[in-house]
């Protein structure tokens, strides 16, 4: 499932024209980074770090996606002491695998969609495995978000 | 990261030597990030080359983001990592930043006229540090000599650099001159000079705000510092002393030196103090608040005037004898003359106004005699 959510990742990113670098250990929490090029902030490359994850069995209560999160990602991904803005990024996926993509007769078909949160300065947690975190279903991850968040990265914000 | 260049070894390489080659191979750092985390480096003729390099080593990626921006600079210059370290370490050339900190200069520009001052006081530290290094004084004077001059011709100014304003100084260390130790070039002894003496300085003018003693300064000459080299300090802090500057001195490691690497700053506070330091090792300075004893050596009253002046002999500090004028009332200058010619101790109490040839009571208070008899 996770190469499936880091090539669908990377297919919006190529479409917002970020590069892509696979992290070879996940010991920071981060999955994929995307590299911007030529932006016009303080940082002309900024970068985007991703935590990837991926379920079969979403479950949304109201406008939110409920995940739970192992407490070392939830607190690499609230620490603001890093130079680069991180994201935690869910996909849900269909249950069957044959179902995650679909050729047409002039296209091809990823299902279903990305959301992504930041924990930025997200509060401390007495817990010892896990975090339940809410991801707003609004917060499709979209081309048009990828390039929103390089922007702010350009000027060391995040969204 | 998986790309075609491999993570940046484990290393000692120090963030100011990285520093150091970046301005030395052409890049410019056009910004400090306001937290101190990182500093942006761009080219003149790349717009798109980009390092970031990471300052602070509390945070969490930091050693990622440094394996970053050593393989973007390996990258750039399409060689391998190994190699590139190689000549980071290897740099031939001790360098000197001067940061100056300032609302004023955060853009990364500096009124010109400032800026050219900014420049003009980079090379008189230097040439202060240089002339310390051949012969320890107060205050240099008159022809620089041979050694001191070749030195100078010898340095070269880096990129300006951004965030808040930095002037870079680049020191050769491979100079054929008269080394005055045969085992280090003369610009190394310079640097490691510079070094010390500006530590030297900031302890002493640090104490002085504390004791208000002159005195304080004096053990600084013989760490190299000199009214030369405070006026050069002074200098880079502005007009109005108003910018907080900090110099870094990062030496080559082709030769082992014991230079700290921390930056030694200077700000409006140690401004006062160095202002009091050059007047003291140029001579010409206020004690202030000083009971001085002594003989009266000389009266002086004009005919037809009442007030009348008198020299008193008396030591100041360490072992000098100064002849210090003191104006006095009538009825103190008749006590005068009475001491005088009794051969009477007499004190006085106020600040003194040195000069290389004289010394001055300025507002002298409690004259009295001593009998013979009384106690000290």
């Amino acid at each position: 499932m996770e190469s499936f959510n880091a090539a669908y990742v990377s297919s919006m990113a190529a479409h917002a024209g970020l590069k892509t670098a696979k992290t070879d250990i996940d010991d920071d929490s981060v999955d994929l980074m995307l590299i911007g090029s030529g932006f016009k902030g303080i940082i002309r490359n900024p970068q985007l770090h991703l935590q990837l994850k991926c379920t079969t069995t979403p479950k949304i209560t109201g406008d939110m996606l409920k995940f739970p999160l192992k407490i070392k990602n939830y607190n690499d991904l609230r620490d603001p002491d890093v130079l680069s803005p991180q994201y935690l990024v869910v996909m849900v996926v269909p249950p069957p695998v044959n179902q995650w993509v679909v050729h047409g007769p002039d296209c091809m078909t990823l299902y279903n969609c990305c959301y992504w949160l930041s924990l930025k300065d997200a509060v401390e947690t007495t817990n010892d495995i896990s975090v339940t975190v809410n991801v707003p279903i609004a917060q499709r991850l979209t081309t048009a978000q990828l390039l929103y968040m390089a922007t702010l990265a350009s000027d060391r914000k995040w969204a | 990261m998986t790309n075609d260049l491999q993570a940046a070894p484990d290393s000692p390489i120090s963030l100011e030597r990285i520093e150091a080659y970046l301005t030395h191979a052409g890049w410019s750092e056009d910004h400090r990030l306001d937290d101190g985390v990182a500093s942006i480096w761009h080219r003149r003729d790349n717009d798109l080359a980009e390092v970031v390099l990471p300052l602070r080593r509390s945070l969490r990626d930091f050693k990622d983001r440094l394996d970053d921006a050593l393989n973007t600079i390996a990258h750039f210059e399409r060689r391998p990592i190994g190699t590139l370290l190689k000549d980071i370490q290897g740099l031939g050339a001790d360098f000197v930043r001067v940061r100056v900190i300032h609302d004023d200069v955060v853009d990364g520009s500096i009124p010109l006229e400032e800026g050219v001052i900014l420049n003009e006081k980079a090379r008189d530290m230097m040439m202060a540090a240089a002339m310390s290094s051949v012969a320890r004084k107060k205050t240099f004077i008159g022809a620089r000599g041979d050694i001191a001059l070749t030195y100078m011709k010898s340095l070269r100014l880096g990129q300006t650099s951004i965030g808040s304003y930095v002037v870079n100084v680049i020191a050769p260390i491979q100079i054929a001159t008269n080394d005055i130790e045969a085992t280090r070039p003369f610009s190394r002894v310079v640097t490691e000079n510079l070094s010390a003496a500006l530590l030297s300085l900031s302890e002493a003018a640090e104490a002085y705000q504390h004791t208000n003693d002159l005195t304080v300064f004096d053990a600084t000459v013989s760490h190299g510092v000199s009214s030369n080299l405070c006026e050069a300090v002074l200098g880079m802090g502005g007009r109005e002393h108003q910018r907080k500057i900090a110099v870094s001195v990062v030496a080559t490691p082709t030769l082992p030196t014991e230079i700290p690497a921390a930056a030694i700053e200077f700000s409006t506070r140690h401004f006062k103090a160095i202002e009091a330091a050059i007047l003291y090792f140029k001579g010409d300075y206020v004690l202030e608040g000083r009971t001085i004893r002594g003989y009266v050596k000389r009266l002086d009253r004009e005919h037809g005037d009442e007030d009348g002046s008198i020299s008193i002999t008396a030591i100041l500090f360490g072992k000098n004898e100064k002849h210090v004028q003191v104006a006095l009332h009538p009825p103190e200058y008749v006590e005068a003359i009475r001491a005088h010619g009794l051969g009477l101790l007499v004190e006085v109490h106020g600040d003194i106004h040195v000069t290389p040839r004289t010394a001055t009571m300025l507002n002298p208070l409690g004259f009295r005699v001593f009998e013979n008899g009384d106690l000290l």
